[in-house]
């Protein structure tokens, strides 16, 4: 089973894709609401995969990506967020992370990690 | 024979074509994540079996439902369509009150510190007034920092509320431009999905109560006030 972090500001947007994703087969291990309690989750539950809003009050996602990289070199990450304008697609291709828009249907999502975080 | 655009024409034509499309793109990704998430929580209900999930799903529901209801009434508003603004009668408010209800209408996850006088009382559409407080403690729980200290107090014949935030302060060039419909700064822009009209929609609900919404730059924060004009006989 494919363990997951979800860090979004959105309680909402973590409670959709905790039963959405669990229903596919993930398992959420970890819930973060900005990006310093995603690298906190990340490193105490050791999961496979992060999924990561970019726009976060507090640490956003941007500033939190050098640390996970640096921690968790191995865990995919993917950027799920609802704006993604030229800089947001830049920023996401020099760094390598795939980017989705966040959508009511998570097909496009759990494919991703399963592409990325095979189990 | 061709036709050409004075150069001045041709300039405001390209600044409105250049703001058009920046509120489009602005209401566009304000809209994109409640409604997403209603679309998910649709099907993520049809399918649900368990009964705690399914109350879950359906208080989300309903939380998204009305912030769409509200960024639809807060757009007609700031683009002064006044059949928007709240029609409810004139009444007592007291302030303590209004504060805390504002607080639970936007679901603020952070600490709410609120001092000063509780009952001072305002004359006013209660709907406006919890309102205005909602968008002014929203903008406050999404770019500042820490708990958000609350301070009511009297200064003469007004009422004023004072919100407070450590961090958050928008760059010196981009504080003439906060009351500006759709304008959103560097520091918004990175921490928080928005549409760039919680304070002008603040401010204008407010000025049809008969008061003002400013914002002050503090060493290392930001406070908001609102003011209104007090009941005569209140502390």
């Amino acid at each position: 089973m494919i363990r997951v972090v979800v860090a979004d500001d959105e309680s909402d947007v973590r409670l959709l894709l905790r039963v959405q994703l669990e229903r596919q087969g993930f398992e959420i291990v970890g819930e973060a609401t900005d990006g310093r309690e995603a690298i906190e989750r990340c490193a105490a539950t050791e999961p496979d995969a992060l999924i990561l809003d970019l726009l976060m009050p507090g640490v956003n996602g941007f500033e939190a990506i050098p640390r996970l990289r640096r921690d968790r070199p191995k865990m995919a990450i993917v950027a799920y967020t609802a704006v993604a304008g030229d800089f947001v697609r830049m920023e996401m291709a020099r760094l390598h992370i795939p980017l989705l828009l966040k959508s009511g249907d998570v097909t496009s999502l759990a494919a991703k990690l399963r592409e990325l975080a095979p189990r | 024979m061709s036709v050409g655009l004075d150069d001045g024409v041709a300039a405001a034509l390209a600044e409105v074509d250049a703001i058009r499309r920046r509120v489009v793109n602005v209401i566009g990704h304000a809209l994109r994540t409640p409604i997403t998430t209603l679309c998910g929580m649709a099907e993520a209900l049809a399918q649900a079996k368990d009964p705690v999930v399914r109350a879950e799903l359906q208080m989300a529901v309903e939380r998204n439902a009305v912030t769409v209801e509200r960024l639809l009434d807060d757009l007609l508003i700031a683009s002064g369509v006044s059949t928007a603004l709240p029609v409810d009668e004139v009444s007592l408010v007291e302030l303590g009150d209004a504060v805390w209800a504002a607080w639970r209408s936007i679901d603020g996850d952070g600490e709410l510190l609120l001092e000063g006088d509780r009952e001072l009382t305002v004359s006013a559409r209660r709907a406006a007034v919890e309102r205005a407080l909602a968008l002014l403690l929203d903008n406050h729980a999404k770019y500042g920092n820490g708990p958000i200290a609350v301070r009511l107090g009297r200064e003469g014949d007004r009422a004023v509320v004072q919100v407070a935030t450590t961090g958050g302060q928008p760059a010196e060039a981009e504080q003439p431009l906060i009351f500006e419909l759709f304008y959103r700064g560097e520091h918004a822009v990175m921490s928080a999905a928005g549409l760039g009209i919680g304070l002008p929609v603040a401010r204008a609900l407010v000025e049809g109560e008969g008061g003002t919404v400013t914002l002050e730059m503090t060493d290392g924060g930001v406070v908001s006030r609102l003011e209104l004009p007090v009941i005569t006989g209140t502390t």
